[in-house]
């Protein structure tokens, strides 16, 4: 079946089509959420939402990119948008405890808790320093360092899913780098 | 304290720290759970009876309604009724000026 057929079967809402679609993204999508989110069920549940927006938002596909580059742009946004979400509910939560004067339970400045199975015991501490550093990044920056340094995509790739050129992502990939190090040495300095 | 060398390395190892991380295998139901989820949606109908109305023609149609109402108010303030009440009085005999008393 090419591209073009599929799209028209996942367009008229085929279960079989649907059936398909997971069994080829269900990993990539979640492996872009879980670079973004390093907590198993947030990431599970931001891909569940991400092929909700798909068979919702299907018809408005144009095709002037790919499916997988679609459906990509929509896991970002979505990663985005739950980081977001969380980082607003995390200073709500940090100004009401202040004004309160009530003790936060949850003293840690990281939007979400760290589950990731991915990462061994030993190298926990190293991971969440630099999950930390990334989620301080400026949104492009930490975007295009996820995108390439964990979920592994190519700069091709991240040009088309962030629609910017290659030579435009290049650069903010190495801004990004020069920033996380910074980023990592202030901590480092602060920590001894 | 530590020195810059010291920190310099924390930071590398933590840059390369990205390279140990190992893929993760997505949930075993993930796939059944999306499925029942999107094809549980009850599909939004979107009504195409309507969608002549637009919010121009909204605004435009409560505009008259109200300019209506404001006319209709007016009207109602310069009542007619008496008047109406009295010719039909009259007519019919009822007036207490056109009375006409049998026992005088």
């Amino acid at each position: 079946m090419t591209e073009t057929e599929f799209i028209k079967q996942l367009k008229l809402k085929s279960e079989n089509a649907y059936h398909k679609l997971l069994d080829d993204f269900q990993q990539k999508v979640f492996g872009t959420c879980i670079s973004f989110v390093p907590n198993k069920e947030d990431a599970e549940d931001i891909a569940q939402e991400v092929f909700v927006e798909v068979f919702n938002s299907i018809n408005g596909f144009k095709g002037n990119s790919k499916l997988t580059t679609w459906i990509y742009r929509i896991t970002t946004n979505k990663c985005l948008e739950f980081i977001r979400k969380k980082k607003a509910k995390k200073r709500f939560a940090f100004m009401q405890s202040i004004s309160s004067n009530a003790i936060s339970l949850d003293k840690t400045n990281y939007f979400t808790d760290m589950n990731h199975p991915g990462i061994i015991l030993e190298n926990k501490e190293l991971h969440r320093t630099l999950f930390k550093a990334i989620s301080n990044l400026p949104e492009s920056q930490c975007v295009v360092f996820t995108l390439h340094k964990l979920d592994g995509k190519s700069y091709q790739e991240i040009a088309e899913i962030t629609n910017k050129s290659l030579s435009s992502v290049e650069s903010v990939m190495f801004r990004a780098k020069i920033n996380l190090q910074k980023l990592l040495k202030s901590y480092y300095k602060k920590e001894y | 304290m530590k020195t810059s060398t010291e920190i310099n390395s924390n930071v590398k190892d933590t840059l390369l720290a990205v390279k140990t991380i190992k893929t993760v295998e997505v949930s075993p139901f993930f796939k059944e759970r999306v499925l029942q989820q999107i094809f549980n949606i009850p599909e939004e109908k979107v009504s195409t009876s309507w969608t002549w109305f637009t919010p121009k023609i909204q605004f435009a149609t409560l505009a008259c309604v109200l300019i209506l109402n404001i006319i209709a108010l007016n009207n109602i303030k310069e009542t007619t009724y008496n008047k109406n009440v009295d010719q039909f009085a009259n007519s019919y005999g009822l007036s207490k000026n056109t009375t006409t008393l049998i026992l005088k």
